[in-house]
């Protein structure tokens, strides 16, 4: 029952690492506003100003595409680790970033007139065909097999991935440039428009994930305990997998392909809060919020005014971090 | 397996529903922005040329303190209104930065790009970053009435947000000469300067022409442009620099590529077998000198020594300055001819 | 009936032998019904199509009259707790919360453990007298531990019936002891256990009813007197091997014993 109380505390202050990041994140930018400029902008008779218009119509988009965005990678990496019974499982594994990035540039390469909105549309449709195909090729007799799924997701990434180097070579500059920014991640794209259609597919999947939880966790045993536990497995793998997948797709339709964040946030959880997937589950999205959140913020204001990478920024604060947690041990935290 | 995608084919037709409602359409963001009555008419690039083309000749240069409102649509299907010449301009496209301080309206700009540097007053105006996927927040707290930047996919994010927060914006193509006559007659009508424009662009047209006249008499040569060599990169047709190339009398051995900037080999270089090679020289961007390049004196001009070194940067930008970067390309291709230099135009030799 | 099979047979792909071919038993309620028979007799085959796991491609596999992998994996964790072979499971979880995965089957998606399931947990904690080691992990406990948590998860599941799979392979008499006494009480409260063990002794002690299997066929059915016969055992086995009746010091049973080829049978036999 201590470890229970533990993770009830870890899990209200990761809630609150999330509000707290989103508020650091809504303080800071290249346009530098004091607090009370920030404070009386958002007083809600506060007409127009161009504090307002930044914070309302610029940072905050941003935030909530990223909070979104983070905690549906860290929920998928979650979901991929635990279903393919491998720690190394992260979002991308099995080719939905490949696929998004495809229907992304052959938008770009074709030259066709698309906003971000159409951009992302087309990277969605072309994560979804990755889906669909790993899924079709490892999926048969009412059965997933998770050693087929691993070995089609690896060889559907590399055709997608060579598909788009074929299109970056034939492209022309301008757009083969755009199409490698896209690849690069940034929340730059982000608007309320997006955040609706990111949220629409990120939340349901998420809470989906949590109803999953029990049976994750019986999985986690073995299939044939999980069974014998009352879970349904082929029913179980088959949903996380289009569950974790969907999540990914949406995450990288809307920023791109932002690593580390599905493979660390759900490790790092493991790590302080143990394996229980009731718990994982709604730390990971909480803690994949707060540092994607964090990672942005820092993407746009470190080298301001240019831009980092957000996956730079995931990568340069989220593997050190990892790595102390890991040199501290695995810790076996009892479920 | 049906069930599956059934559930993928919702979710896919699902996502494309949600786009379509939460999002309208391009054209129906106003492009005026809050501040204008709803129903702006857009009109064309042609109805707006026509205009200009009815006004007389050499009128007073200085800006009229009364003007109906003036439209000119940009290359994105929408277009910006005025009333009054906007007083605060964003430039994110260094050459608009250019062609406004040439025009006289350089005191209106209060933001540019960190590669705006010239003309040297440039500098004083505050950076805001990227031309390219810029910091709509940068751009903002600027509080411009006009921001002028690339149509394209990248900078289409920033500008449906500025549009979004009541902010005019001048999205246009800047890849041919065609289209730098067209931005200066755009900039020119917009900030009320349409004369100073007009004469930008003759003076631009009579430098070029000036030197067309002079390498029209002389032998064309074949001329292969090293933008990069690991692997080598050069310029197609589909680039400015080789309609500039053909007005300094040369002729890009691959003109016929359409990309910008394709990706060639050495051994296709070799079947062309350009006469000349140039070798521009770009600040900050060393290359390794072709004689030093294994494999390379398998071209002809290598092994004769036909490589042309010249300042890159006077090229690069499509700008008020472009007559002046022909002429240097001119004399990089046929030095003989252009040993000393033309006679100078007015404005044409900036420091 | 708990369990009904008729004419079953079953063959795993990629083998050519079936594991089992035409089985017809029928495992009775309220009582415990040991499975028997040599390596490879396909005893946990047999286990497999009475959970459900596996569906026989000939004949029938019914639990409570249904077709046993017709059932929802839901409603039949309800009904039967299993306790597979031993082995430490690699999850790093308390013992609790291991047990706690026993109310899998009641509690819905979202909702916490409620009232009624935690009562279930610390019953079956207390059954199996592993109260002091709630808090511990279960993947550091011994052998023994381990094999009560995995009884004690079963019991929490509140089931008709206990299906074991080897339940005491590797551990010392005191454990194995233990185990079986734990399953013969909750026979004796009204509950049903199928066990698959290779220790006829065992089985012959603690089972109602033994099931002889022997290369995918059923050699025998009954009471143990019935099923542990030498002559059976023998041929089964392939090796000779005697049953004594004990009655000794106040036990009583049937004692059953391989000889040892190299010396004379009658001495062999003779209990110590």
């Amino acid at each position: 029952m201590r470890g229970a109380r533990r993770r009830d505390i870890g899990l209200l202050g990761l809630a609150l690492l999330l509000v707290a990041a989103m508020s650091t994140a809504l303080a800071v930018g290249p346009a530098h506003l004091s607090l009370s400029e920030i404070w009386m902008a958002l007083q809600p008779a506060a007409g127009d100003s161009p504090a307002r218009a930044i914070l309302i119509s610029v940072r905050l988009p941003r935030i909530v595409a990223a909070a979104l965005s983070g905690a549906g990678l860290a929920v998928s990496g979650v979901l991929f680790q635990a279903l393919l019974r491998n720690p190394l499982a992260e979002p991308y594994l099995l080719g939905v970033s490949s696929g998004a990035a495809l229907g992304a540039v052959a938008v770009l390469s074709l030259g066709l007139t698309v906003g971000p909105v159409g951009l992302a549309a087309a990277a969605l449709a072309g994560a979804l065909i990755a889906i669909a195909t790993v899924f079709r090729v490892a999926y048969a007799a009412g059965q997933l097999d998770t050693r087929v799924l691993i070995l089609a997701g690896v060889v559907v990434a590399s055709f997608f991935g060579a598909g788009v180097m074929l299109l970056l070579t034939l492209a022309e500059g301008r757009s083969a440039r755009s199409a490698l920014l896209w690849t690069m991640g940034s929340f730059g794209q982000a608007s309320w428009q997006m955040n609706v259609a990111l949220a629409a597919y990120s939340v349901p999947a998420a809470l989906g994930a949590f109803g999953l939880s029990r049976h994750l966790n019986a999985l986690a045993l073995d299939e044939e305990s999980a069974a014998h536990l009352g879970t349904d497995v082929e029913r179980v793998k088959k949903t996380s997998y289009l569950l974790a997948s969907l999540l990914a797709a949406a995450a990288v339709s809307v920023a791109g392909v932002i690593g580390f964040v599905g493979l660390v946030v759900p490790h790092a959880i493991r790590l302080l809060w143990g394996v229980d997937h009731r718990y994982l589950i709604p730390m990971s999205f909480l803690a994949g919020g707060s540092l994607l959140v964090l990672a942005d913020a820092a993407a746009r204001t470190v080298a301001q005014p240019l831009e980092v990478p957000v996956g730079v920024v995931t990568a340069l604060i989220g593997v050190p971090l990892f790595l102390v947690l890991l040199r501290r041990g695995y810790a076996r935290q009892p479920l | 397996m049906a069930v599956t995608f059934r559930v993928l084919g919702t979710a896919f037709f699902l996502s494309i529903l949600i786009f379509k409602l939460a999002i309208p359409p391009a054209g129906a963001v106003s492009p005026g922005g809050p501040g204008l009555p709803g129903g702006v008419v857009v009109a064309d690039a042609a109805a707006a040329t026509r205009a200009e083309d009815s006004l007389p000749e050499g009128r007073l240069g200085l800006r009229p303190h009364r003007r109906d409102t003036v439209r000119v649509s940009d290359d994105e299907g929408t277009s910006v209104a005025f009333a009054r010449p906007p007083r605060r301009i964003v430039s994110l496209l260094p050459a608009a930065t250019e062609i406004l301080f040439e025009i006289g309206a350089g005191g209106d700009l209060v933001g540019r790009t960190r590669f705006d540097v010239h003309p040297p007053e440039a500098s004083a105006v505050p950076s805001v970053g990227d031309g390219v996927r810029p910091s709509v927040e940068l751009v903002v707290a600027r509080q411009p009435d006009l921001v002028i930047l690339f149509a394209g996919p990248d900078s289409r994010a920033a500008s449906d947000a500025l549009r979004r927060i009541g902010v005019q914006v001048l999205a246009v193509h800047h890849n041919t000469l065609a289209d730098l006559h067209l931005n200066i007659e755009r900039l020119g009508r917009i900030t009320g300067r349409d004369s100073a424009a007009a004469r930008l662009s003759r003076r631009i047209r009579d430098d070029l022409s000036r030197i067309r006249r002079i390498t029209r008499e002389l032998p064309e040569r074949s001329v292969y442009y090293d933008a990069w060599w690991h692997p080598p990169i050069t310029i197609g047709g589909g680039s400015y620099l080789d309609s500039l190339m053909t007005l300094a009398g040369g002729r890009n051995v691959f003109g016929d590529l359409a990309s910008p900037s394709p990706q060639v080999s050495l051994e296709a270089i070799a079947a062309r077998d350009p006469e000349i090679i140039l070798y521009p020289v770009h600040r900050g961007a060393e290359r390794t000198p072709i004689a030093d390049r294994p494999g390379w004196e398998v071209l002809r001009a290598v092994r004769e020594g036909r490589i042309s070194v010249f300042d890159g940067e006077v090229v690069v930008r499509l700008g008020p300055r472009i007559a002046d970067g022909v002429r240097k390309l001119a004399r990089a291709i046929h030095a003989d001819a252009f040993s000393t230099p033309a006679s100078p135009s007015p404005g044409g030799e900036r420091p | 009936m708990s369990f009904e099979l008729g004419d079953a047979w079953f063959r795993y792909p990629r083998s050519d032998k079936p594991a089992l071919r035409g089985v017809s038993v029928d495992i009775p309620a309220g009582s415990h019904t040991a499975v028997v028979g040599p390596n490879g007799a396909g005893k946990t085959t047999l286990a497999r199509l009475l959970l459900g796991t596996l569906r026989p491609q000939r004949g029938y596999a019914l639990f409570e009259g249904r077709s046993a992998a017709d059932w929802p994996r839901r409603e039949m964790a309800k009904r039967i707790g299993v306790v597979a072979q031993g082995g430490t499971p690699a999850l790093p979880v308390s013992v609790t919360g291991f047990v706690e995965m026993g109310r899998n089957p009641y509690v819905r998606p979202w909702a916490p453990l409620g009232e009624e399931d935690r009562a279930k947990v610390s019953d079956a904690l207390r059954r199996t007298n592993l109260q002091d080691l709630a808090s511990r992990v279960v993947n550091e406990l011994s052998g023994g531990e381990v094999q009560r948590a995995k009884l004690a998860r079963a019991f929490a599941q509140d089931p008709r019936v206990l299906v074991l799979d080897e339940p005491t392979a590797h551990l010392d008499v005191a454990h194995e002891m233990e185990i079986f006494r734990l399953v013969r009480d909750f026979v004796d409260d009204g509950g049903s256990a199928v066990t698959i063990t290779h220790s006829l002794h065992l089985a012959g002690r603690f089972a109602d009813r033994l099931c002889l299997l022997a290369d995918g066929r059923l050699e025998a059915a009954g009471s143990p007197p019935e099923v542990l016969r030498s002559g059976t055992l023998s041929r089964v086995f392939d090796w000779p091997i005697e049953v004594v009746a004990l009655d000794h010091a106040g036990l009583t049973g049937l004692h059953v014993v391989p000889v040892d080829k190299s010396r004379s049978p009658d001495r062999s036999e003779e209990p110590a």
